[in-house]
């Protein structure tokens, strides 16, 4: 064979046989099993009765009409609402207040350690932690809420027990969203500053028409991951409340884990969870055009 | 081949000596067969039997270490052992996505498993364990060994549609355990009895019990201390504390013929007197878990609690300076005639059992393995040891209180055993331990264990919980779980789950729990 030849090969496979072995890696562990999922939620399968049987659409129909899962659903809503929400604006108003009152670099290197550290905590660490901490019998909370004469919360009781849940979460994860919205504050130029002061502008607009357009990605990129995490949150419900009291805490991902893990119903599992993927599709989507179009009706965009 | 024609005479005294010998194997049973010329004597006494092979295997984390601290003395015995690098753990709550899997392949990872039997039902049912009774009937005493098993665990938890499929590893039992410095108090005993009309004793009848714990509440919550506590919040055991309820009724789970019989008046009587006692536990007490319960009686603020057996000995552990303020009866009961019915719940326990697809030779070696441990010359002394997670399951058990006071003779220290002291400090605790194991593992009452067991523990825990928690009636709760019981029914087929439980019905008529 000419050199050419060998060349035109070369050009040729080498890159596909470069690819071929990350292609076999995510093959396996995303794409078949994907699709194997898809596959196993138009069935009935419980290893236990015997073979998968087409069932049609008869999973999504049993799961959408499902009372369980729609209080899941539910609560989901209500934790993306209230816990990633708070998280959100907690995050960015440290990120900048840190930014813009802490002036030395040492303290403000200190201070962002210690805000990371829940974050480097393991979930089912923290779901642990906040389970004593919020104990209505001997918790630390409740005993400082005695000791103020205040009365104390039964916090895994079915009124509060998503907010238990929620508390635990804004505690771990608020420093996602003020790291990231910090590192993009540190690296906006400072010659726009520079120049919006020499016009006089306060600090309310200068916040308003330069800071937070100009973080506008960085801010959709820490709600989009905070979500995609609320679609995965099952560590925190399995420690502190299993779901319940009565399901009071259940969440859809918990309730796919109970499901497919516990009860081996792998075709209602398989099809909860694409329920729950594809929701989470168009929610992020959903607000990602919503978050387009304010920030263009504000002229910030 | 005989060379010599038998007369008359000489066939008639070898025929009758042979029916005599087959009566009196017959009247003689287990002692016969014992003494038969091809059994396997136990311990084997060769240490190179299983010719030095290591068994995989899996467990529960909760479960501590006794295969690791008795298999230096199996292997012995055999030649088999198992040992840290052989071990693999799953958490309570996954072991049946842990252990199906491996199960269903060809070539399973481990020798043997160990499981709780409330998956004994649809292990069997996929075909996926070695049945025991070929090994069984290999060694000698084996019968012994079986007899030896306490009734409730045997005919629910180690055999199923007749045959042995499990050895049983660890007899869960729910008890009553109160705090004596309570009930003797003169001054709280005169209270109770003037408010009352009866002794402060420990409550025999669920009513006693709503009465002395809503009397120690009353009288002792500005002080911190609350009348009792149970477990509530717990997908897979928490409807199990109402169902020590429910069964002292004399309520079993479905008819022959799966029709769920948990709906029904005296069934809403027991559950709307579960939440009312309740009510005098503490703070917290609508999503009390298991991890809370124990704190709280280790806090030393709760006297009296139906918790598994183990709570003492946790305690003793624990919090020495009340480990002899403990002691345990049994779980109270419903007055029906003249007599006090009572049912303690037997949930979760550990067995052994041997996949189906291992090879012959490692399978041979896994039984000895499993049926040593089990057997009571080890377990004897490892249910009274504070590293192996068991409580006992065998009458010689409950007969040796003095093994809980001295060192398991087993083991010495390591990094896993650092201590080896005995549980608890004081004869009379242990005896009275022991007691009250035994008195409630003689009305011990079984968990789900066939097919489907996890979709009904939750179904019925779930809307236990609800109605705890005010979101529905006691009557809501019950028609729900009855109407979600039924669905499961249908799920796993009718005629399958009937055939299942099947063994629950045999069981139960056995131990006199079938009307």
């Amino acid at each position: 064979m000419s050199r050419k030849g060998e060349d035109i090969l070369v050009k040729r496979y080498v890159p596909f046989l470069l690819v071929l072995p990350a292609f076999i890696v995510l093959f396996s562990v995303t794409i078949f099993p994907t699709i194997w999922s898809l596959y196993m939620s138009f069935h009935q399968y419980n290893p236990i009765i015997g073979k998968p049987v087409p069932v049609g659409w008869k999973n999504f129909n049993y799961i959408l009409h499902w009372d369980r899962f729609q209080n899941s659903v539910v609560h989901l809503f209500y934790y993306l609402l209230f816990g990633v929400g708070i998280e959100m604006i907690l995050g960015i108003t440290v990120a900048l207040l840190l930014y813009e009152l802490i002036k030395s670099e040492k303290i403000r290197l200190l201070l962002l350690v210690l805000f990371i550290i829940p974050m480097m905590i393991p979930p089912s660490i923290v779901g642990t932690l906040w389970r004593f901490l919020l104990d209505p019998f001997s918790g630390v909370v409740n005993t400082i809420l005695s000791m103020l004469h205040l009365p104390v919360v039964d916090w895994f009781g079915s009124k509060m027990a998503l907010a238990s849940l929620i508390i635990a979460d804004i505690w771990e994860w608020t420093s996602l969203p003020l790291m990231i919205i910090y590192s993009g504050r540190v690296s906006l130029p400072q010659s726009v500053y520079e120049a919006a002061w020499v016009d006089g502008a306060s600090q309310w607009t200068i916040l308003r028409r330069i800071t937070l357009p100009m973080l506008k990605e960085l801010i959709a990129i820490a709600l989009i991951i905070r979500f995609m995490d609320a679609y995965k949150f099952i560590d925190k419900v399995t420690v502190m409340t299993q779901g319940g009291p009565g399901g009071a805490s259940e969440l859809p991902s918990y309730l796919a884990y109970l499901v497919g893990a516990q009860q081996f119903n792998m075709g209602v599992a398989s099809a909860m969870t694409w329920i729950i993927g594809l929701g989470s599709i168009i929610v992020i989507m959903l607000f990602v055009k919503f978050m387009k179009k304010v920030l263009k009706s504000q002229k910030i965009a | 081949m005989f060379k010599k024609k038998l007369t008359r005479r000489e066939f008639l005294k070898y025929t009758g000596a042979t029916g005599a010998a087959l009566a009196a194997s017959s009247a003689l049973g287990p002692v016969a067969r014992v003494f038969a010329k091809d059994k396997i004597k136990v311990p084997i006494g060769d240490p190179n039997y299983f010719k030095g092979m290591k068994l995989n295997y899996v467990q529960d984390t909760n479960w501590l270490h006794a295969p690791l601290f008795v298999s230096p003395h199996i292997e012995k015995e055999a030649g088999v052992s198992v040992g840290r690098d052989t071990v693999e753990y799953f958490k309570i709550g996954e072991g049946f996505s842990k252990i199906m899997p491996q199960l269903m392949s060809k070539k399973p990872k481990w020798d043997w498993i160990q499981f709780s039997p409330m998956f004994l039902g649809s292990f069997v049912s996929m075909g996926a364990l070695e049945p025991l009774d070929p090994y069984l009937e290999k060694y000698a005493g084996t019968d012994e060994y079986l007899n030896q098993v306490m009734p409730a665990y045997r005919e629910f938890y180690m055999k199923w549609d007749g045959k042995v499929y499990g050895v049983m590893l660890d007899g869960d039992i729910h008890l009553l355990h109160y705090r004596p410095s309570f009930f003797n108090d003169p001054e709280l005993k005169k209270k109770f009895e003037k408010r009352f009309k009866k002794e402060l004793k420990p409550p025999e009848t669920w009513y006693d019990y709503r009465d002395t714990a809503q009397f120690f509440t009353e009288e002792l919550k500005n002080k911190g201390i609350y009348g009792v506590e149970w477990v509530v919040n717990n997908p897979l055991f928490g409807w199990g504390f109402y169902y020590d309820m429910i069964a002292s009724k004399g309520i079993n789970y479905f008819d022959e013929n799966m029709n769920p019989t948990i709906v029904n008046d005296d069934a809403v009587e027991a559950l709307e007197l579960f939440k009312e006692i309740n009510q005098f536990a503490p703070p917290g007490h609508e999503t009390m878990g298991i991890d809370e319960t124990i704190t709280y009686w280790q806090s030393g603020r709760v006297v009296m609690a139906v918790w598994w057996i183990d709570l003492t000995e946790f305690t003793a552990q624990a919090k020495p300076e009340i480990a002899d303020d403990q002691a345990s009866a049994l779980v109270p009961g419903w007055k029906i005639g003249d007599k006090v019915v009572h049912r303690a719940m037997t949930l979760y326990n550990r067995i052994a059992s041997i996949p189906k697809n291992i090879p012959q030779d490692r399978k041979e070696a896994a039984f000895y393995f499993i049926y040593r441990l089990s057997h009571q010359d080890y377990s004897t002394h490892y249910v009274a040891d504070e590293y192996s997670g068991s409580d006992p399951f065998m009458k010689r058990h409950y007969e040796t209180p003095e093994e809980y006071l001295n060192p398991d003779p087993l083991r010495g220290t390591s990094d896993l055993w650092p201590t080896n002291n005995g549980i608890f400090h004081k004869l009379s605790t242990a005896k009275n331990h022991l007691k009250a194991g035994y008195e409630n593992v003689q009305v011990g009452y079984p968990q789900f264990n066939w097919s489907g067991a996890v979709e009904y523990a939750q179904s019925m825990s779930i809307n236990f919980s609800k109605f705890i928690s005010g979101q529905l009636t006691a009557k809501q709760a019950l028609e729900k779980t009855a109407d979600e019981w039924v669905k499961i029914v249908q799920k796993y087929g009718l005629e399958s789950q009937k055939k299942q439980y099947a063994n629950f019905v045999a069981g139960a008529k056995k131990l006199g729990y079938w009307k």
